[in-house]
């Protein structure tokens, strides 16, 4: 056996142990896949905690999960791609102060959520303009002016 | 078979991504069993492929419910038709001399928009087939197949070149819609499209929002009309040189006005002077730093608000005021009642028609001093001709400024804050027109009594060859009641049964 087949199955035997622990972890009881789409999970840190609590507060879109508007969702690997980025993202930018008071939507984030409103309410935009955001008319879903972050 | 194909086992897992975000659901088109012809001129072709704004824009020609709007009563299911210069008596002075001083009405709206000029006094056609600039889908075509003949011939006879079936039509989808792709597109290149160019526009940068306003800029907007020496017309342009878009001043209009000397369309009575003219500069003022344009409104999302049609939004074409649909457009941005708005937009018109009525009798005072002092020069008084000159030159500028903010259908609502600053210096200009005139003839030694009468029964009755009379009851009074103590003697006095709205107050 060689020095390059010792190093390689070594490796290979890292892989694979890596994979089972995340498979267990997002998977297995901890449920770590599930649970991160959960809007709980997201208010987890306590700078989201007023757009969860704005959103607790909505009308119909309280049914829906932080992700389903927050993430891409044209399909499986598009989404857990930008779920495993942004999650990232986030937990660097949380760990290392970066997060400002006011939490503001990037143009990839408006892309997104634009893509998303459009994704349900496909048949009733589909005679007007869709390139305008939704949320600037209908401003009771933006979390800043639902009516609940200001009296916080 | 990792051994025989290492890349491959590696390469699979990246070909399951790969095919997975290929698989999106697709999306859905609407069926389109109809397909318009290129150039197809006729909206109910156009409606097959689209019955639910057809339908809207064909509503168009039923009449809106009465008493929704305090100022603007156009086409309102009483059947009255409003007449402008009993409305407001000053204009009925200023305008005498030519059409808009015989019979000026308020419209009825985009259908009836050629079916209103066969019915007014034909004086108002004068100008000729550029009449039909925004009257007809037709004048695109007219305009380049004719070339100056269809500005110059007279409007009948360019009228008849419109195909007999939609010779009454008005504005119509091809006004505003690419007939292929439905999109928004100017048909009034001749127009608008060169006057955009004037600004420096660049026109591939324009977004859908911005051309849900350009395309009402096409005609609701003011104009000016070259003559040639014969005073036939040679042309059709927006006097906004100087201007840039999202701030054409009256100022940069004024300007224009003084700087071609071709756009003198017509000559005052009561001063004699030959002057421009400005009709509906609804754009303008409310492109003007307007707080519903700085918010990112467009024209169309308050006159044509998306309202839901079965499972679908359109954009309603039955175009109109909010106020006449009970102030629903307001209402998707504005938390508030439809009661509640409809009293802020009253809040502002009253003040504005206040404004707008104080300036147009310190307008209408200018002109008939002028009048008296060419009298007195014809009876050989010498008249201090710096004053006058001065005098001339403000009155030039109070005059625009009045028909720029009167001739907007809004009574200043689309830009509150600007109406009242062109209006305030309407009148601060021609009192001190009327300041400098009566200082030239104080020196010339001609009497002047406190108050110019103005005459207005002269003015208002027996009007053109059709005898138009002045209709007191329709006249609009200063809500504040300030206006009778600057003409006690000669202001109409209005003829009603109603009582008086609980704003008008008595002056003292």
């Amino acid at each position: 056996m060689g020095k390059f087949k010792k190093f390689f199955w070594l490796g290979l035997a890292g892989v694979v142990i890596l994979i089972a622990v995340s498979a267990f972890v997002m998977f297995g009881p901890p449920k770590m896949l599930a649970r991160s789409s959960q809007p709980d999970f997201c208010a987890g840190c306590h700078v989201m905690e007023a757009q969860y609590d704005a959103w607790a507060h909505v009308g119909a879109h309280r049914n829906i999960k932080c992700v389903d508007c927050h993430l891409p969702n044209q399909n499986a690997t598009v989404h857990y791609i930008w779920k495993s980025i942004d999650g990232l993202k986030d937990a660097v930018l949380f760990y290392s102060g970066q997060v400002s008071d006011d939490i503001e939507l990037t143009g990839h984030g408006r892309k997104v959520l634009q893509a998303n409103c459009i994704r349900c309410h496909e048949t009733t935009v589909s005679m007007i303009d869709d390139t305008r955001d939704c949320w600037k008319c209908h401003r009771g879903v933006q979390h800043q002016t639902s009516g609940t972050i200001q009296t916080l | 078979m990792f051994r025989k194909f290492p890349i491959a086992v590696l390469l699979m897992p990246a070909l399951a991504a790969l095919l997975l975000a290929g698989c999106q659901p697709e999306k859905t088109e609407a069926v389109r069993p109809v397909k318009i012809a290129e150039g197809e001129m006729d909206p109910a072709e156009w409606g097959k492929a689209y019955p639910v704004h057809y339908d809207l824009w064909k509503m168009t020609e039923e009449p809106q419910p009465a008493g929704k709007s305090k100022y603007k009563k156009g086409w309102d299911a009483d059947g009255i038709t409003y007449d402008k210069l009993s409305q407001y008596p000053y204009m009925a002075l200023l305008f005498n001399g030519w059409g808009f001083g015989i019979e000026f009405n308020e419209p009825r709206g985009h259908a009836y928009m050629v079916r209103d000029q066969l019915k007014i006094d034909e004086s108002r056609l004068g100008s000729g087939g550029v009449c039909l600039t925004c009257k007809t889908p037709y004048a695109p075509k007219l305009e380049e197949e004719m070339g100056v003949n269809y500005y110059m011939k007279p409007y009948k006879e360019v009228l008849a070149e419109v195909p007999e079936k939609h010779r009454e039509l008005g504005v119509a989808c091809v006004d505003c819609h690419d007939s292929q792709t439905m999109k928004l597109k100017l048909s009034r290149e001749f127009t608008l499209g060169k006057a955009l160019n004037v600004m420096g526009v660049d026109r591939s940068k324009l977004t859908t929002q911005q051309m849900r306003t350009l395309v009402c800029a096409q005609c609701h907007v003011t104009y000016a009309i070259p003559k040639n020496d014969n005073k036939k017309s040679v042309g059709l342009y927006f006097p906004w040189q100087g201007s840039k878009l999202g701030n054409i001043s009256i100022e940069n209009i004024i300007a224009q006005f003084r700087n071609d000397p071709t756009v003198l369309e017509w000559k005052q009575t009561v001063t004699g002077f030959r002057l421009p003219f400005i009709r509906h500069p609804e754009f303008e003022l409310y492109s003007n730093s307007s707080v519903h344009w700085m918010a990112g409104a467009s024209c169309t999302d308050c006159h044509m608000p998306y309202t839901k049609v079965g499972s679908v939004k359109v954009s309603d074409h039955r175009v109109a005021s909010p106020l006449k649909s009970d102030l629903k457009a307001c209402q998707q941005c504005h938390a508030e009642g439809p009661e509640w708005l409809r009293q802020r937009v009253y809040d502002i018109q009253d003040r504005t028609v206040s404004m707008k009525i104080r300036a147009g009798y310190a307008n209408a005072t200018v002109a008939k001093l002028f009048e008296l002092t060419h009298k007195a020069q014809e009876g050989g008084t010498v008249v201090d001709q710096a004053l006058y000159d001065q005098a001339k030159e403000f009155y030039f500028d109070s005059f625009f400024r009045l028909i720029f903010i009167g001739a907007e259908n809004s009574m200043g609502f689309h830009n509150p804050p600007e109406a009242a600053r062109v209006l305030s210096d309407s009148t601060a200009f021609a009192t001190k027109a009327e300041g400098l005139l009566r200082q030239a003839l104080g020196k010339a030694g001609v009497e002047l009594p406190v108050e110019i009468d103005l005459e207005l029964d002269k003015y208002l009755n027996d009007r053109g060859e059709t005898k138009v009379q002045f209709k007191p009851e329709q006249m609009v009074e200063d809500p504040f009641g300030n206006q009778v103590r600057f003409n006690s003697k000669s202001l109409p006095v209005k003829v009603t049964t109603e009582s008086p709205t609980s704003r008008t107050q008595q002056a003292e």
